[in-house]
């Protein structure tokens, strides 16, 4: 897949950077270099940079802004909301005060909502993307690498986490997954969903990344200089990490930005299905959930989070396609 | 009477609104051009409710047929849309108001409500030719049944067969209907003291001198027992065509309708029962040829269609799906729906009770009355129109001799007296005490235990909130030893009357029993049980008024909680839509079809 | 190619019953008590005893799970309950019926959403992917590049409420989403889904037009291609005869595992657009704590998922005899 966008002049520059100074550059160099060039690259990564600086940088945001997301101003302060709950200035209670509005019912403020909303969305979706490439890795190259029985069985293992219709199993178990970490007699702490949440988007997502290592690994396995290095007597974890493991940086590079998004919009989508976090934690999913209620009344509460996350989704595709096409531009097909 | 005041401050409050959107055009608040038409239709939606009115009436009464709204239509097709499909077809099973109103269309009992006009109502003979004689001071009861009364196959509805209804709910695969009738013919465990007829064994105090006569003996007077028959509980069963547990799966029709098809979880079609006579019948009018039943869409799909009432949802309405807290500014605003508006307060309890085993210091319970944020949970809830606060135990829809009274100044400041609250900690010698508060892990629930924990921290409380999951909630907050300070329940009243709520909600302390407060002093059981054996129906309904008051003002078990209204909506081609007012549902007795 | 068939469809059925063990072992972990939600609210000790007996949940894990698997073949009898003939997925004890029933109800819905917008992506999909590769670089191939970028990064929550809001409520273009049988009215069945087709389609299209586009450029660049062309080839007839076929493999690769996962997954469609499908009711099974009926969906959406692997794995094999060889 292209980002046919950036196709034309991202392949011209390539082509004179190379042969204009062929001497003295690393490939992560080069990659440098081409992804410099790529605008649509660059802008990507300086809009997906600002997510992450906004959820680190939260609570100052906050402090700054002077709000924060578990005040009920609207219940507190009276005149924001109507009777009904909903905000009384137009779209959505918008005003200096409250810049992206109040939510309703519950009053609270969406502009630091939605901003510490990113933590909650991101901190999950980079954890359980965390763990995921490292088990497809390790799984992807120990199945590639051993072949045989080995390969036989995780192939299988693989098809079959693959076959489970996921969504369905995650709402079904998440009870399950939450019963198991704290007894039921006892206070379930707020990090608890975000373990079970993280738990079973791992469960699924790993599969993926390693099918497509193991393909890899298998083809690499009889190239020659693979050949080369077990005959001179490497030993396999030489052989997977100085020859196997420089090679397949790339493609896992390119999995993982491609995953972080897939992750964050499984995590909303779950929470809107009602097993994401709790009303106690600002979340997007819940943020979507609510929305969904009240956007006759109260549009602008859906357009927030919805926009947020589409150009976040947006910047982070289009980035993990400008990294594969600098990484390697003869992908380009 | 307070829902009345409050609807007018409803109506002000509706208006200023209106006034504020038209200060700001374009107001996202209030969107699709609702602000000036706000004011004019508000008028309808807040007319004042009237609690209803029910009395007892005459074997004249008890005559079919039933009294026709105004422009009845007979025949048609009419749809009914709702969430739920019922969760039991065997009138023994049946305890809960949607399945008993489905009931309404199938089964008949020995006595029911007649509808007389709008809020109010007659207890009539439904079978029987009256609503019952009681002798030996109510401790027997006499039943007669009408002439031509007939099941859906033609065969005659004789004694045997109410004979065989009641003695077969004792059987044990019967679990979920009510026990009134049990429990007063055998006093003691009545599962124990009989197992049901299905091994040839007869309860000796039914008699059933003839066809058509049945007499009741009871082992302590029970003044209001006709009232308990009329539960849809009650309903009958033939002897003849009882299939035990299978009778769940659809009942031998005495009513005017009878099941042509049915798709679990998705639909029924009724068509007319042959064998049923609108002459004898005095509550069902059965106006539309043809019912179609429609389930699995939310309360918010079902509006919107409603609303929209486009092609054959004209012809639709909801027997239970009311409008949801997001959508009921706009289906309040709009002033095309206000003849398709029906509104009515539940006839509920719903109270947060006290664990008294826990909260021992009557102070912080007085307390956290004070700092109660009524008004946040109604806002939160949908407002003034979605919820009213009542100040009393027993609700004044289905209390025949309501007084209100205030002791937590709830209706001064609904928000919430934080200053009071402070005081009462600081001479309860805590100012700092922990509540745990359990809550069903619904979305609503957990927004409004958001509110609640922002309110009690206020005034010094902290709160532990404590999700339980929502299938076992019940199970858990009924438990005796259970480790929570506070938590939700709510109990309906089988009939108007204190005797079906006060006795039952500070009865006896069990495992999965109703008195969730673990309220039990031998002082209040013994008051409880003179109101109840007292004969004189009109003095026991002023002394269960009083003992309301005293009970909050001795003991403090609870926190008397928000009370839904429901508005529901009816396509425009439905005619005759009308809440009752006990059971809290669109009655189906009603209904006809436009032409 | 049979014994192909054959294997591919043995493997599939192997994944199938594993897929049902590993579910009916989780399951069993999940702390509801079905035999309590099936006694009622005065439940004596003996009467739980006698539905867990009628539910069969005292016997041990290994033997529930055989005679589940029996019970799909044979049909089962429940003591008091009902009988539950084969295929017998289970019986729910909330619905007093048995699961598949239910199911085979809720299939059509599920279907109807899910083939009508799979037509309508497929097709446009791949128009617009050949329109794009035709017409590289210029203004069209730009657009159906960045739009189908944005389709696929698009939520279903979000730009269905959105179009239901402006079209349905602001603007009374598109009908009040709702599934009604194509027998009954197929104006009004038509109606109903179009909306959500067209969503699903904004999401599903880009894969599509992506695909198509790639592999045409790459395929029109090929020396045959040239070759037909210089020889005089109408544009059309090379779009056709060669183009177009080149795509066909990765298209039915992505098209058999996109309509898979839409059968067994499209639980955040039907709850935004309030469909009655097998969506709706998992979650309404989820809520119920309908454990007989969950495993049921579970394992329909699995095979589902299985079902279009082989199909596609046998398409491919028509289309690319080596396939079979591998």
């Amino acid at each position: 897949m292209t980002t046919p966008t950036s196709t034309a002049p991202a392949v011209d520059a390539t082509s004179v950077t190379e042969t204009q100074e062929a001497v003295g550059r690393s490939p992560g160099q080069l990659m440098w270099l081409r992804f410099r060039r790529d605008r649509t690259g660059v802008i990507s990564a300086i809009i997906v940079i600002f997510f992450f600086l906004v959820a680190i940088l939260a609570p100052v945001i906050a402090a700054v802004y002077g709000k924060n997301p578990y005040t009920l101003y609207g219940q507190d302060i009276p005149g924001l909301l109507n009777d009904y709950g909903y905000p009384v200035a137009p779209n959505g209670g918008i005003s200096s005060e409250y810049w992206f509005g109040l939510e309703p019912s519950l009053g609270r403020d969406v502009f630091t909502q939605l901003v510490y909303g990113i933590r909650t969305s991101l901190g999950i979706a980079v954890v359980a993307t965390i763990i995921m490439t490292v088990l497809g890795i390790v799984i992807g190259i120990v199945a590639g690498y051993a072949g045989g029985k080995t390969d036989y069985f995780v192939g299988r293992v693989i098809d079959l986490t693959l076959s489970f219709p996921q969504t369905l199993f995650i709402i079904a178990f998440m009870p399950v997954v939450d019963s198991i970490l704290v007894a039921s007699n006892e206070e379930p702490p707020v990090w608890l969903r975000a373990v079970s949440l993280t738990i079973m988007l791992t469960a699924f997502g790993w599969a993926g990344l390693a099918r497509l290592l193991r393909g890899q690994v298998l083809s690499l396995r009889t190239r020659e200089f693979v050949e080369a290095a077990k005959v001179t007597g490497a030993s396999p974890a030489r052989i997977v990490f100085k020859e196997l493991l420089p090679n397949l940086w790339t493609p896992i590079l390119i999995q993982s930005t491609l995953l972080l998004p897939a992750m964050v919009t499984a995590e909303a989508g779950l929470s809107f299905l009602g097993v994401g976090m709790g009303e106690l934690v600002p979340d997007w999913g819940r943020m979507f959930l609510r929305a969904t209620q009240v956007y006759r009344n109260d549009i602008t509460y859906l357009i927030f989070p919805g926009v947020a996350l589409l150009v976040f989704v947006v910047a982070f595709n289009l980035l993990g396609d400008s990294i594969r096409d600098a990484f390697d531009p003869k992908i380009k097909r | 009477m307070n829902i009345r005041r409050r609807s007018a401050f409803a109506l002000l409050a509706a208006a200023s609104m209106a006034l504020v959107g038209a200060c700001a055009p374009g107001n996202a608040g209030a969107p699709a051009g609702a602000p000036s038409a706000g004011a004019s239709s508000a008028a309808p939606a807040a007319a004042p409710y009237k609690p209803a009115v029910i009395t007892l009436g005459t074997a004249e009464d008890s005559k079919g047929p039933a009294i026709a709204p105004e422009g009845v239509v007979k025949g048609g097709t009419v749809t009914m849309i709702d969430r739920d499909d019922y969760a039991h077809l065997d009138p023994a099973q049946v305890y809960v108001n949607t399945d008993a109103n489905m009931g309404l269309l199938l089964n008949r009992g020995l006595t029911g409500y007649k509808r007389i006009a709008k809020g109010e109502y007659k207890l009539v003979g439904d079978l029987a030719t009256d609503a019952g004689t009681p002798s030996d001071g109510g401790k027997t009861w006499t039943f007669t049944l009408k002439d031509g009364v007939k099941w859906q196959d033609g065969a005659p509805i004789t004694s045997a067969d109410v004979k065989w209804t009641i003695e077969r709910m004792f059987a044990p695969f019967v679990t979920f209907g009510p026990s009134y009738i049990q429990q007063w013919l055998t006093e003691e465990d009545y599962k124990k003291a009989y197992k049901g007829p299905y091994d040839g064994k007869e309860l000796d105090n039914i008699e059933t001198p003839d066809d058509k006569t049945i007499v009741f003996k009871f082992k302590t007077p029970h003044a209001d027992a006709n009232y308990a028959f009329a539960m849809a509980g009650y309903s009958i069963v033939p002897k003849a065509k009882d299939t035990k547990e299978k009778y769940d799966q659809g009942p031998v029709s005495s009513g005017p309708y009878i099941i042509k098809s049915h798709v679990v979880d998705k639909s029924y079609e009724l068509v007319r029962n042959p064998n049923w006579d609108p002459n004898t019948d005095p509550i069902r009018g059965a106006y539309p040829d043809v019912w179609k039943l429609e389930f699995g869409q939310e309360a918010l799909q079902i509006t919107d269609r409603l609303v929209a009432d486009s092609g054959p949802d004209q012809t639709a309405f909801t027997f239970y799906a009311a409008v949801p807290p997001e959508r009921l500014q706009q289906v309040l605003d709009d002033p095309n729906l206000a003849d398709r508006r029906m509104i009515s307060p539940s006839p509920y309890g719903n109270y947060y009770y006290f664990n008294l085993d826990r909260v021992k210091d009557q102070k912080v319970r007085q307390a956290v009355n004070f700092a109660w944020p009524s008004k946040q949970i109604q806002q939160t809830l949908g407002g003034p129109n979605a919820a009213a606060l009542p100040t009393t135990i027993l609700n004044e829809n289905t209390t025949v001799g309501y007084e209100p009274y205030d002791l937590f100044e709830k209706t001064t400041k609904p928000e919430g007296d934080i200053e009071k609250a402070k005081q009462l900690l600081a001479e309860s010698g805590n100012p700092n005490p922990t509540i745990v508060y359990a809550y069903n892990q619904t979305p609503v629930q957990e927004q409004v235990t958001v509110v609640i924990k922002n309110a009690l921290e206020k005034a010094g409380i902290k709160v532990v909130a404590k999700p339980l999951d929502r299938k076992t909630y019940y199970d858990s907050i009924s438990q005796t030893k259970n480790e929570f300070d506070l938590y939700w329940g709510g109990w309906g009243a089988d009939w108007p009357s204190g005797s079906t709520v006060m006795p039952i909600i500070f009865g006896p302390v069990s495992d999965g029993g109703q008195n969730m407060s673990h309220l039990n002093t031998p002082e209040l059981s013994a008051k409880m049980k003179e109101i109840s054996e007292n004969p004189d129906i009109d003095a026991a309904n002023k002394a269960w008024m009083a003992l309301d008051k005293e009970v909050q003002e001795k003991y403090t078990p609870l926190v008397v909680a928000e009370n839904r209204i429901a508005t529901t909506l009816h396509g425009s081609k439905v005619g005759g839509a009308e809440i009752d007012p006990q059971q809290w549902v669109v009655s189906p007795n009603t209904i006809f079809v436009k032409k | 190619m049979l014994r192909f068939l054959i294997r591919r469809t043995l493997a599939a059925a192997v994944i199938l019953m594993i897929i049902s063990a590993v579910t009916f072992l989780l399951f069993y972990a999940i702390p509801a008590d079905p035999a309590r939600l099936a006694c009622g609210k005065v439940c004596p000790p003996e009467t739980l005893a006698q539905a867990r007996h009628n539910l069969g949940i005292d016997k041990p894990l290994m033997v529930q799970f055989v005679s589940w698997v029996v019970a799909i073949f044979v049909g089962r009898d429940y003591e008091g309950l009902g009988h539950c003939p084969a295929p017998c997925l289970g019986y729910s004890f909330v619905n007093r019926q048995p699961v598949f029933d239910t199911i085979i109800d809720r299939l059509p819905a599920t279907l109807a959403l899910t083939v009508g917008a799979a037509v309508i992506f497929l097709l446009f999909g791949v128009a617009t992917g050949v329109i794009a590769a035709l017409r590289q670089g210029k203004a069209l191939d730009k657009i159906a590049s960045v739009s189908s970028l944005i389709g696929a990064s698009v939520q279903i929550y979000f730009v269905g409420t959105l179009l239901m809001y402006f079209f349905v409520y602001q603007l009374h273009v598109f009908a009040q989403p709702k599934y009604i049988p194509i027998t009954e009215d197929p104006v009004g069945w038509f109606s109903g889904l179009l909306l959500p087709w067209i969503v699903l389609a904004i999401i599903f299209t880009a894969n599509y037009t992506r695909m198509t586009r790639s592999t045409m450029v790459e395929t029109l660049s090929e020396d045959y291609v040239r070759t037909a062309r210089a020889k005089g080839m109408s544009g059309a007839s090379v779009v056709l005869r060669f183009a177009l076929r080149g795509t066909l493999t990765p298209i039915v690769t992505i098209f058999g595992v996109d309509l898979g996962t839409l059968i067994g997954g499209a639980i955040i469609t039907e709850t935004t657009f309030g469909l009655q499908g097998l969506g709706r009711l998992s979650l309404n099974a989820v809520n119920n704590s309908d454990l007989p009926l969950l495993m049921a969906v579970v394992l329909v959406a699995a095979a589902a998922i299985v079902v279009m692997n082989v199909v596609v794995d046998a398409l491919y094999a028509v289309i690319d005899p080596r396939v079979r060889l591998s």
